[in-house]
């Protein structure tokens, strides 16, 4: 599998680190009580097809990127950024 | 047994080396198949559960029998194929899964209890007294388990690993493959060409037809030669491509020294990782073997095989050769061993309308249902004629071929599933089972030459475009193009064990069996007989 | 028919026309008391139980493919009772007890062989662990054994004991431990509940799961509806999209994990062995292969194979464990799909809708505890109460934070188990 880094190209993803589904960038507010929470920290759509992650390329940028990709066919179909996702 | 003056490989000069402690002679050029071959031996081997005698079957990487173990101490390496090992002066052979020797080996009182041996028959005993399983059932199966050894001292050989990139990897060098190669690279995409033999060319080194009016043998040596002076080529010889991943990335195996006496400084094996832009899958066909009663006796062969034997290497296992299968493949192969010489004793074809294809005993709408003979070798076929009139052969070798299989198997690495064509009876690939990867030649089903050529311009030229480059105008090489004229046939009814998996020991009884039983998905039904799990995937 | 080895001598001298079918292919009825989604192993454990411990024989397995190709069909057939954690401790151990006893309790021999765990330490650190897990196993009542170098040298002399960087410094040996003929796991499961009456439905996709008033009344299935007083979820590498047929999400994350076979070798490993270079395990299969794999692909993945860095990864642990194993060929790869929980560990527990059970979460350790799963799932959906082997395995542990059982003390990340 080859991830398109949007600062180095497209690179092998040995070179990255999976971090878990993109919903860590939605962190609830602090007092968003514990169904929240549990949502957040544990609950996971887990999707059989697209779904959105982050990869932090620690083996070259060193950007955190959020990865659309499909959980079946093992399709990549872009990557951005995670600072320009969430600001 | 050696053809004076056949075959293309230099006898001259001579190599010296040991199968099971006897010392024989070979010619560069050997594999250690056809050098036994060379020497008159046809006993190799004794398959895994009823430790049946075998011979060699194939010529090539799918062979299931002739596996031997090659080297001394913690050098040596189980289940080498010996139509893959080159042969190199001095090379150590030794025989396995059998004890005390080759000839005799204790084991072979499993075949006399094959009746009680089917089909899944240690999930149905083995249970009582209970503390047995561990005391005495398992370890008598443990003993018996396996094929080659490992020595159990540390692998002091070295290995590499290497990246290349490319824009398009080509996978097999026969007809398809060189002309893919050819093609992509004129257009000046950088080029990697992956074949697992020493040698490129394929099939067109063990045929007799011709390619611009030369041998395809020439035809191929000197396309291989044209690509060896381009800068944007790199041909990868006795490299098999062992992977399809995802994104393009491909895993290829080299042997690099695995032919040598002394590697040097060299690496054994160099694993590789290919990152292509495009690729293109010419990895040819498998010949499919019939199944009938004794069709795994040493001296029954694949007819390409045997017709590789005769045409390359100038080696063939006996004088008397019947021939058998369900295609035009029968008169071409009786053709090629009439022209080196020796006695077509019969051209057996299952097609009641099948041709005379030369001056050799015709059995159309016949079938061979049954062998005989010792374990050193055939000594007779019978063959059942359409009244059902059955004639019994002396012969020392017979050549059998059902069709032939297109490789499809890196194609199917991605989870995509082929599809079956009913006239070719066969399975072939459907278009973006690997992104990326195009199909052609035999690998797609295509079996004629010409075909293969013409298919071959055609996948260079879809990689180019695909990269944004010229598509290259490139006439077609002048070779034959016959249809595939074949007609299905899978099993010949009869009495008798027939062989699916020679060296699993799986034969239709074993099927048929596991399908009485409910395991009639397929799924169910290889891990029950455990057909196709063997080292040659069945 | 009675499986023996008289039976195989009488099929034998008179043709082996008398097998019949190991199981039947029935047509699914219209309303069952229980619905299984899942024929894979903890499915068909779990409806064999159902029928053998409960007499409950109103039952289907509903099953999108064939039986058993689940994770019981792809996985590294490894049975041990070695856990640290009290939840899992009592649970394993139940299991292995029942392992102990499955081929006569089945009249099919699974082929459980009770060769022996070794795991490797290769620090003083791993030794320190070894050694309190080894008393949490004596605790417990399973049995355990703290090798030193030496010790481990006698039963292993092959593989590399001064590697540069993992050293063997010794080995906690599980003696009980072992393995299992996987796909003989399955089958005699199936032939076992399908004798008892239930209904094994082969090629029965669940497409729906329905629900009135908060509580199920039966699945929607491409062969048609079939109603049910309760349903039981069991599809491991499938949990999260059967759930989600019922609304429900859950704390389950997708993972691959690939495995490898080798061409068949006379025997030269006995044991199973583990080591912590890369989570590599090995072990050798009854038919020469030797089974072997490592650590997950490291990315969520449905897609049942793997990619190259995790093939190569293994390859390279096994280098650094058993150089000898250099001159093996691999004979095939597959990939299992693992359902990974935050802590690492499964659950088995009613959900929020009533008369809906799930069997979830065995992250890769799902194939030993096949018995004790359907056990004790069988347990819930006949009588509503969790078993006593199974108390902890709460759906809503990570909500409530009590319960959790993280072996390795990795945190809540679904990938870190």
């Amino acid at each position: 599998m080859r991830l398109p880094c949007p600062l180095c190209g497209s690179r092998d993803h040995r070179e990255f680190t999976y971090q878990g589904a993109a919903v860590m960038l939605d962190r609830p507010a602090p007092d968003a009580g514990a169904e929240a929470w549990d949502s957040y920290v544990h609950l996971r759509d887990n999707p059989a097809g697209a779904t959105r992650e982050l990869w932090y390329h620690g083996a070259g940028c060193g950007a955190w990127l959020v990865v659309a990709r499909d959980t079946v066919t093992h399709a990549v179909f872009g990557a951005e950024l995670a600072r320009q996702v969430r600001r | 047994m050696i053809l004076a003056g056949k075959g293309r490989i230099d006898r001259s000069a001579r190599l010296d080396f040991r199968f099971d402690g006897r010392a024989l002679s070979g010619a560069p050029g050997d594999t250690l198949a056809s050098a036994l071959m060379a020497n008159g031996v046809t006993l190799v081997g004794r398959s895994f559960k009823y430790h049946r005698p075998r011979g060699i079957l194939t010529a090539g990487s799918e062979e299931p029998n002739a596996l031997v173990t090659v080297g001394q101490g913690a050098h040596r390496a189980p289940n080498t194929r010996a139509t893959v090992q080159e042969l190199f002066d001095g090379l150590e052979a030794v025989s396995q899964n059998r004890w005390p020797s080759l000839r005799w080996d204790v084991l072979a009182v499993n075949d006399l209890a094959a009746p009680f041996f089917g089909a899944g028959f240690y999930y149905k005993t083995f249970m009582w007294p209970r503390r047995f399983w561990k005391a005495v059932y398992e370890p008598a199966i443990r003993r018996a388990a396996g094929l080659g050894a490992l020595d159990g001292g540390h692998n002091p050989d070295r290995y590499e690993r290497a990246f290349a990139f490319c824009d398009v990897l080509v996978i097999g060098g026969g007809p398809a493959g060189l002309m893919a190669a050819l093609t992509a690279a004129r257009g000046g995409a950088d080029v990697i060409l992956c074949d697992e033999a020493p040698e490129p060319g394929g099939r067109l080194r063990f045929e007799t037809g011709e390619i611009d009016g030369m041998p395809g043998a020439d035809w191929a040596a000197q396309v291989t030669a044209e690509l060896r002076t381009m800068d944007n080529v790199r041909l990868m010889t006795r490299t098999a491509v062992t992977g399809a991943h995802d994104d393009g990335t491909y895993g290829a195996l080299e042997r690099v020294a695995l032919h040598l006496r002394d590697p040097g400084a060299a690496p054994l094996e160099c694993f590789w990782r290919i990152v292509a832009r495009r690729a293109v899958l010419a990895a040819g066909a498998l010949e499919r073997p019939v199944a009938f009663a004794g069709n795994d006796r040493p001296g029954v062969m694949m007819a390409g095989a045997l017709r590789a034997y005769v045409n390359h290497w100038g080696v063939a296992p006996g004088r008397r050769v019947a021939v058998f299968g369900n295609g035009d493949d029968v008169a071409r192969t009786a053709h090629d061993l009439a022209a080196a010489g020796l006695e077509v004793v019969a051209a057996i074809d299952s097609r009641p309308d099948a041709a005379r294809g030369g001056d050799w005993a015709h059995h159309p709408g016949s079938v061979v249902c049954g062998t005989a003979g010792g374990r050193d070798g055939l000594e007779a076929v019978t063959i059942r004629k359409p009244g059902g009139e059955t004639i019994r052969l002396a012969c020392d070798a017979l050549a059998m071929t059902g069709g032939w299989n297109p490789s499809v198997h890196l194609a199917c690495h991605l989870g995509g599933r082929p599809q079956w064509d009913a006239a070719r009876a066969a399975f072939v690939p459907r278009p973006g089972m690997v992104p990326g990867m195009d199909a052609v030649g035999a690998a797609a089903g295509d079996f004629s030459t010409a075909a293969c050529l013409a298919g071959g311009i055609a996948a260079g030229n879809a990689a180019l475009s695909a990269l944004g480059r010229a598509a290259q105008a490139i006439d077609a090489p002048a070779a034959e193009d016959a249809p595939y004229a074949i007609a299905p046939l899978w099993s010949v009814p009869g009495k008798g064990r027939a062989w699916l998996d020679f060296q699993n020991d799986v034969t239709v009884k074993d099927v048929l069996l596991a399908a009485q039983e409910n395991y009639a998905s397929v799924e169910h039904m290889k891990r029950y007989t455990t057909q196709g799990m063997a080292t040659d995937q069945g | 028919m009675r499986f023996s080895g008289w039976q195989i001598l009488k099929e034998g001298l008179t043709g082996n026309h008398g097998w019949r079918p190991h199981w039947r292919d029935p047509a699914p009825k219209p309303e069952y008391d229980i619905v299984i989604i899942g024929g894979g192993g903890h499915g068909l454990s779990t409806a064999y139980y159902l029928a053998r411990e409960h007499g409950l024989t109103n039952v289907a397995v509903l099953e999108k493919g064939y039986l058993g190709g689940g994770n019981v069909g792809r996985n590294t057939t490894i049975v041990r009772a070695n856990y640290n954690l009290p939840g899992n401790s009592e649970f394993y151990s139940h299991s292995l007890k029942l392992w102990e006893g499955l081929s006569q309790d089945l009249n099919y021999n699974v082929m459980f062989s009770q060769r022996g765990v070794l795991n490797l330490f290769h620090s003083d650190g791993e030794r320190d662990y070894a050694a309190r897990r080894g008393n949490s196993m004596a605790i417990q009542g399973d049995d355990a054994v703290l090798l030193d170098r030496e010790g481990v040298r006698r039963i292993v002399p092959y593989l590399d004991f001064d590697n540069p960087r993992y050293p063997i410094h010794g080995g906690l040996l599980h003696p009980r431990g072992g393995t299992a003929r996987h796909d003989a796991v399955a089958w005699g499961l199936a032939r076992g509940a399908d004798a008892r009456g239930v209904d094994l439905i082969q090629n029965c996709e669940v497409t729906g799961i329905d629900i009135d008033r908060g509580r199920v009344t039966g699945v929607q299935t491409v062969r048609g509806p079939i109603r049910a007083k309760k349903v039981g979820i069991v599809v491991a590498g499938r949990s999260g999209q059967v759930a989600a047929m019922a609304g429900l999400r859950l704390p389950v994350e997708s993972h691959i994990l690939q495995a490898f076979v080798s061409e068949g070798l006379k025997p030269v490993i006995h044991h199973v062995i583990t080591s912590g270079v890369g989570h590599f395990y090995i072990s050798q299969s009854d038919k020469g292969g030797l089974v072997f794999g490592g650590a997950l692909d490291m990315y969520a993945s449905y897609a049942q194979r793997g990619n190259l860095p995790g093939a190569e990864h293994v390859m390279e642990a096994a280098m650094h464990v058993m150089p000898m194993i250099g001159k093996a060929r691999v004979l095939r790869s597959w990939g299992g799909i693992m359902d990974m929980t935050p802590d690492g560990s499964p659950i088995i527990d009613r959900t929020p809708v009533d008369g809906l059970y799930i069997d979830c979460g065995w992250n890769y350790g799902g194939f030993k505890a096949t018995p004790a799963s359907g056990f004790a799932f069988a347990h819930l959906l006949a009588t509503d109460r969790p078993h006593a082997s199974a108390t902890r395995f709460r759906l809503d542990r990570f909500r409530t934070g009590r319960g959790i059982m993280d072996e390795e003390g990795a945190g809540a990340q679904h990938n870190l188990h």
